[in-house]
């Protein structure tokens, strides 16, 4: 029996009282803890995913919207550039840009984007193969860790793509030939762990067919979103239908080359500069400003949507601190309204051969358990929020938010709650420790 | 064993209480006696050091406690002094055998299960070990709160008004189980009382006078 004993023993004794701190404590502390997970890991997803992008080219409209397109692949497209316009890009000669990645978007599956790129776009993000190997052929597709686990894809697989982001089993592509996975990327904790990559042709014979379908001609764009579905195709004929496994080694890779295509278009380009000079920082002007393309700098637009983000959690976690403030005074008004009734005891204590001390100590102690068993369950609650909330974030985040991760934050916040319930507990502690013995035992006898 | 000169003590704003000076020896049973208003619950409180008195001196076992400090003070206390009050009070999220233990704990001494037991038993409340003070009769109540005043045997036992608040049937048991346990573990047993009841069982009378 001893004094951490006693006080738990006193806190049980009142049930109502300590549900009632444990639950403040445990809302506030939930909350910060949320708030904490999520930011943390929504930032560290726009920072693993900048790949050292330094600028985005595309069609004119929205640059945020380009960027969370481009890069995030969490947005539509704000439109195609043509190869002819984006042919500066990738020369090799370029004063200012070092690298350029041409993007082609517009069809995904079990809404996964397909992007049509060259396999320097792998590298960007670090990605290995894990199983199989990148493509060489129009068809082949290269998917990421996470596709693979929950689109339920394997090597050898063929599967026909949608259109647009949604899987809504509208607007898919029901005919001529289907796309095979020839390799699966190891996880990389970047976007390409979501995205199912290929050649930039086969984007093109993709939408070939479209254009050739419905007779629209030229404006890619205007089916990008609630597109009707398909119908007639029995016309065409693909000679490669059947690919067996032994193939997808064997397969010769396709020369193709981006530049002997000017007719044709591309969703974006990622660029990449040599040096940071004065040429650099006025380059994206001067696209903006002299041609039909838009620059967007990823750090930039990142910062902006930082922002606006910032701004709603700041008020979420201003409310949190709110909460565990009032827990503190909760705490503070329980232990000191409990003493009235427990003078009794606090005398009998030192009767007992307790010191002022002892009863400091103990009302110190059951402030302390509060605050920590608080603590403990505003974690729980905040991961448990992580893992409940963390499905619906994912689907439109495009980013699984883990549950299992420790922030050193969250110890910050223990020292943080242990504080409170020390300052919270400090009066009430003090005041028990001036408990008058004698005059609370004659029972108002006196003299 | 207890010895007390010249005590004087002042409540505030009050005139002061002179003490007549008290000399008690080891293993003695006393009864202090006064009608109400004449201090005998303060001079209890002075000899148990639960009051520091104005002036004049209280000595327990050669201690000058009067001269202690408050800390050095609760532990002489809870080790040497064992009081039994007018109303038991007791922790009352413990069971009897924790409460016990933890007059034990408190005071600096080892817990000793087997010791709170003998004493439960001695005093016929073996049944009540796990009991929470709420379950406890009032009778039950006092003896437990005796069973707490002995638990480290303790050189002298005093007791506030410990029969008051009983029927005549509890009154001669409490009275016989204070007497019967302080002979048990050799110690000086003082009660303060107004209550005539305890009169014919006691030869050793301290009669305080109005002031």
């Amino acid at each position: 029996m001893n004094l951490l004993k006693l006080a738990w023993k006193n806190l049980r004794s009142k049930p109502l009282s300590m549900l009632l701190n444990l639950m403040l404590f445990g809302l506030g502390v939930g909350l910060v803890v949320f708030l904490l997970l999520i930011n943390h890991q929504v930032n560290k997803n726009f920072e693993n995913n900048l790949a050292g992008i330094d600028l985005v080219v595309g069609a004119k409209g929205s640059p945020m919207q380009m960027i969370l397109c481009n890069m995030y692949h969490i947005d539509a497209p704000t439109g195609n550039i043509s190869v002819k316009d984006a042919r500066p890009f990738f020369n090799a000669k370029h004063p200012v840009v070092k690298q350029a990645i041409p993007l082609s978007l517009g069809d995904s599956y079990k809404a996964y984007r397909i992007v049509g790129t060259d396999t320097t776009f792998v590298d960007l993000y670090d990605g290995k193969i894990a199983k199989g190997r990148m493509w060489r052929q129009d068809y082949d597709v290269v998917i990421g860790s996470l596709v693979a686990d929950r689109a339920h894809l394997h090597l050898g697989d063929q599967f026909y793509s949608s259109h647009g982001l949604a899987d809504d089993g509208i607007n898919v592509h029901d005919h001529g030939q289907k796309f095979r996975v020839v390799g699966i990327l190891e996880s990389s904790q970047t976007v390409i762990d979501q995205l199912i990559l290929c050649n930039t042709p086969t984007i093109w014979a993709v939408h070939d067919h479209e254009e050739h379908d419905h007779e629209e001609v030229g404006d890619h764009e205007s089916h990008a979103d609630g597109h009707d579905g398909h119908d007639g195709h029995e016309g065409h004929d693909h000679a490669h239908h059947d690919h067996s496994d032994a193939e997808i080694e064997d397969a010769p890779a396709r020369v193709f080359n981006l530049m002997d295509h000017p007719e044709e278009s591309i969703t974006s380009i990622l660029v990449k500069f040599r040096n940071r000079g004065i040429q650099a920082l006025n380059f994206p002007r001067a696209i903006n400003e002299q041609t039909d393309m838009m620059a967007a700098q990823p750090s930039w637009q990142i910062n902006r949507v930082r922002d606006m983000m910032g701004s709603g959690t700041d008020m979420l976690r201003l409310l949190a601190m709110a909460i565990i403030f009032v827990s503190a005074i909760s705490l503070f008004i329980s232990l000191f309204s409990s003493l009235r009734g427990r003078k009794y005891e606090l005398a009998i204590l030192r009767v007992m051969g307790g010191s002022r001390k002892t009863l400091f100590a103990l009302i110190i102690l059951e402030g302390l358990i509060l605050a920590v068993l608080g603590y403990l369950l505003g974690v729980a609650l905040g991961h448990l929020g992580v893992y409940i909330l963390g499905g619906q974030l994912e689907a439109s985040y495009k980013y699984s938010f883990s549950p299992w991760i420790w922030l050193k934050e969250e110890y910050l916040i223990l020292l943080v709650l242990l504080l409170l319930g020390f300052v919270a507990s400090l009066i009430p502690a003090i005041k028990a420790s001036k408990t008058p013995i004698s005059e609370t035992l004659s029972g108002g006898e006196g003299a | 064993m207890i010895r007390t000169s010249s005590l004087t003590y002042q409540y505030n704003g009050g005139s002061a209480m002179r003490f007549p000076d008290v000399s008690i020896e080891q293993g003695a049973h006393y009864l202090i006696l006064g009608t109400s208003g004449t201090g005998k619950t303060t001079l209890l409180h002075l000899l148990s050091g639960l009051l520091a008195p104005r002036a004049g001196a209280v000595h327990i076992k050669d201690t000058e406690i009067s001269k202690m400090g408050e800390a050095q003070l609760d532990a002489f206390r809870g080790k040497h002094i064992g009081i039994v009050f007018q109303v038991p009070h007791f922790i009352a999220a413990l069971t009897v055998s924790e409460n016990l233990q933890l007059a034990q704990k408190l005071p600096g001494n080892t817990i000793d299960v087997k010791r709170i037991e003998s004493v439960l038993t001695q005093l016929n409340l073996s049944s009540k070990l796990n009991a929470y003070p709420s379950q406890l009769s009032q009778g039950e109540k006092q003896r437990v709160s005796i069973a707490r005043a002995i638990i480290n045997s303790p050189a002298v036992i005093f007791a506030d008004e410990p029969t008051s608040a009983l029927d005549d049937k509890n009154c001669t048991e409490v009275t016989a189980l204070l007497k019967q346990t302080a002979a048990d573990n050799n110690a000086t047993l003082v009660i303060v009382t107004h209550d005539n009841r305890l009169k014919s069982e006691f030869e050793n009378k301290i009669i305080l006078e109005e002031i």
